[in-house]
């Protein structure tokens, strides 16, 4: 449903049919997470980053290729923004693209919760993974790990794959499944026949 | 006031200690900094939605003062927030939500003018973040800060416009690379074509003088031999021509005579020169002109050209039991003239080069036909000069192609016409006779001299060759020839010098001359004549029509020496 609303919001926002699909979800230890992301995403990568406090803290990324970057921000502008190299209009739209993206996927996590959780302005940092990976190491508040979901954007017959990436300590990430599985069981009692 | 402008997310533990500055001091500096000084716009809501802060940079570029903006509700104050679905930003702002507007993707969150380098703008381009206002972990209001971006906005669409004109520039210059390497190829392929072409007729001719030579062929033998030479050395003159209007159409030197043309002679010339051909190749022949045709104002011998140049492609490329037709129609404001054949037709992507200089669809060293694959670009450019056009259609290769020359009716017609002799074309019914006739032959290639010196003879003529415009002077001096013909193009003094030097002289003056020369067209033809010359003809000379001029000139010379001279 939220995956619905981020591409009404961003079709709506851009003028353009924009569909999400995330058809793959992982967990992964902090540590693991930098040679995951050298994995999908080669070279530098571009990653709107937000962070989240409340009951729950963390940090959630929006995490594209350079190239992956430049192309969704081609997409949605219709070439009307220098994307190679990204300029600054390209680079707030891909934060305000991110924005949107992390706002709809945290918000839909805080209504599974049942918790309100406040985010911070959102930022674009171009670095590569273990660097970004590093950054959130020095927060130091124990084992963290990350939610990895795959994503892909199509706009205009070209799809675009990116990572939304949301890194958790262990008691937010066991609350987060725990509410999950939760909610996946009432959905599918709401879906059996009486 | 710390805790207000504390990035959400950020917990109690990054405030300042309360021992460093004391919190109400600092909070008021602050405020009074970013009310008065913060190079950005400042607007800040409570829980309700009504303005609580309205900087001075608002104040200054909305020219609503905070006087009159706090204390309003934002919808009431502002509007256009909502009209412009902007307003639930700063709901989602009191839900936790942090949002970026980008300039991109939203313009601007208010209206208002900016000036940047001078430049005044009627729309300020905005970036705007809008976020909930935290005290602790209690929302308790929203604030939203918008920045001026117009002057980078501007900059990056000069910068894009720049890299698109560097860009355009890069393919243009890659176009025309491809243009130039495609240019270099056709021409490869066109030298190609013409050494062939040169080559084949070059073989007929000296195999067939080597044949003749040996003395031995029966008088059937030698005279198809001497068909045979005729025939080729005409195809290399045809080629030369073929040539040479390129070459004045490359330079834009094609210009054509126009006088007023009864079209249907040139068509009739043209179909009967072909029309042995295309009995040969076994194709039909049809002719329908229509009895409503008008004059043109037009070159006579180019139009015939340009009927011959269509025909023989046409015959050229209709196998035998094909048919070929010429119609020609009257319209009211120009005439149509239709060459169809049953032929070998035109491929569609060949079809748009048809008319394209040196393009020949097949260029294969097997191809069938032979030719350079000008015919049609000198088609089309005489077409053009006459104020015509051409076209070209087919249904495809096997399907027969079909060509239409229009050519507009004069609104004034020039009223002199054609000289028939002109339009006759390579066959000339009379046939000179010379006798007594002197003539001072002046050439220095030995053996255009021997042929002109045998052939005049031939016809009676008296002939004194000499090879240098020296032995000219003594020779002219001495011999007192009725006619002079001179090669105007060789080594020492040209043959215009020498002209000029004859008619500044009191008793040569009057003699007559005929230039013969290797250069064709107008502009040889009046730089002849400004020189003295009553005539210009051009190798390869029809010794016919070179009989001819030199009988009437003789004429006209003895003539004049026969007259009494009136003067005392």
């Amino acid at each position: 449903m939220s995956r619905c609303r981020t591409a009404a919001a961003l079709s709506d926002l851009t003028g353009q049919r924009v569909l999400l699909e995330a058809p793959e979800v992982g967990v992964l230890q902090l540590e693991e997470l930098a040679d995951a992301l050298t994995r999908y995403v080669p070279g530098q990568v571009t990653s709107v980053h937000q962070n989240f406090s409340g009951p729950i803290v963390g940090d959630a990324f929006l995490i594209l290729s350079h190239s992956g970057a430049a192309a969704l921000t081609g997409l949605l502008t219709d070439g009307s923004v220098r994307v190679e190299p990204l300029d600054e209009s390209s680079r707030e739209v891909l934060t305000e693209v991110g924005n949107i993206l992390l706002n709809a996927c945290l918000g839909m996590f805080g209504n599974l919760l049942g918790v309100r959780v406040t985010f911070s302005v959102p930022r674009l940092v171009v670095e590569s993974a273990h660097d970004l990976v590093g950054s959130l190491a020095r927060g130091g508040e124990g084992p963290r790990h990350a939610l990895v979901v795959s994503m892909a954007f199509r706009v205009r017959n070209s799809a675009v794959t990116g990572y939304l990436a949301l890194v958790l300590g262990v008691a937010s990430l066991e609350e987060l499944i725990e509410r999950v599985e939760s909610w996946e069981e009432r959905e599918l009692r709401k879906g059996r026949p009486s | 006031m710390s805790s207000l402008l504390r990035r959400a997310g950020e917990g109690p533990g990054s405030e300042a200690p309360a021992s460093e500055v004391e919190p109400t001091a600092f909070e008021s500096s602050v405020r009074s900094w970013l009310d008065h000084h913060a190079p950005y716009g400042l607007l800040t809501t409570d829980t309700a939605f009504r303005i609580r802060s309205w900087n001075m940079w608002l104040e200054m570029h909305t020219g609503r003062p905070a006087k009159e903006m706090i204390g309003q509700r934002l919808a009431v104050a502002l509007p256009e927030l909502v009209e412009r679905r902007v307003y639930r930003y700063f709901e989602d702002a009191m839900n936790g939500q942090a949002h970026l507007l980008s300039q991109r993707l939203h313009g601007f969150l208010l209206q208002m003018p900016t000036e940047v380098g001078g430049n005044r703008y009627p729309c300020m381009q905005q970036s705007v973040q809008i976020a909930p206002l935290m005290q602790g972990q209690r929302i308790v209001g929203t604030i939203a800060m918008i920045s001026d971006v117009t002057d980078r906005v501007t900059q990056e669409a000069a910068l894009r416009s720049e890299l698109a004109a560097r860009a355009q520039l890069l393919a243009d210059e890659h176009a025309a690379r491809t243009a130039a390497d495609l240019a270099n190829r056709a021409k490869d392929e066109f030298l190609a074509v013409l050494s062939h072409e040169l080559r084949t007729p070059l073989h007929a001719i000296l195999g067939w003088t080597a044949v003749l030579r040996e003395g031995s062929a029966s008088a059937e033998v030698h005279g198809r031999g001497l068909h045979a030479i005729e025939r080729n050395a005409n195809v290399q003159r045809q080629l030369i021509e073929d040539l040479l209007d390129v070459s004045r159409i490359v330079s834009g030197n094609l210009r054509i005579e126009t006088h007023r043309v009864d079209v249907r002679r040139p068509i009739e010339a043209a179909v009967e020169m072909l029309r042995p051909a295309a009995e040969a190749a076994g194709v039909t022949l049809t002719v329908s002109l229509d009895p409503e045709l008008r004059p043109v104002a037009g070159d006579a011998s180019r139009l015939q050209q340009v009927v011959w140049n269509l025909l023989g492609n046409a015959v050229k490329f209709t196998p035998s039991g094909g048919r070929v037709s010429v119609v020609a129609t009257s319209h009211d404001t120009h005439l149509s003239l239709v060459v169809s054949d049953t032929g070998r037709g035109i491929a569609p992507e060949f079809l748009p080069h048809v008319f394209t200089r040196f393009a020949q669809a097949d260029t294969t060293v097997s191809r069938e036909h032979e030719g350079l694959g000008l015919g049609l670009a000198i088609v089309k450019t005489l077409a053009e000069l006459h104020g015509g056009s051409m076209r070209a259609s087919s249904e495809g290769v096997g399907h027969g192609a079909t060509f239409e020359l229009t050519l507009p009716y004069p609104e004034n017609a020039p009223t002199e016409s054609i000289p028939p002799s002109l339009v006759s074309g390579a066959h000339f019914a009379l046939r000179a006779t010379l006798p007594g006739v002197r003539v001072l032959m002046v050439d220095d290639n030995d053996d255009a001299r021997d042929l002109m010196t045998v052939a005049l003879s031939m016809q009676g003529a008296t002939v004194v060759a000499v090879a240098s415009a020296a032995e000219a002077r003594t020779a002219i001096e001495h011999e007192r020839p009725d006619v002079l013909i001179r090669d105007v193009g060789m080594p020492g003094e040209d043959g215009y010098s020498l002209m000029e030097w004859v008619r500044r002289s009191p008793e040569l003056a009057t003699t007559p001359a005929i230039a013969l020369t290797g250069y064709a067209g107008l502009d040889a033809q009046a730089r002849a004549e400004q020189a003295g010359f009553n005539a210009h003809l051009t190798k390869p000379v029809d010794l016919e029509l070179l009989a001819q001029q030199v009988a009437k000139l003789a004429t006209g010379s003895r003539s004049k020496a026969a007259k009494p001279d009136p003067t005392p």
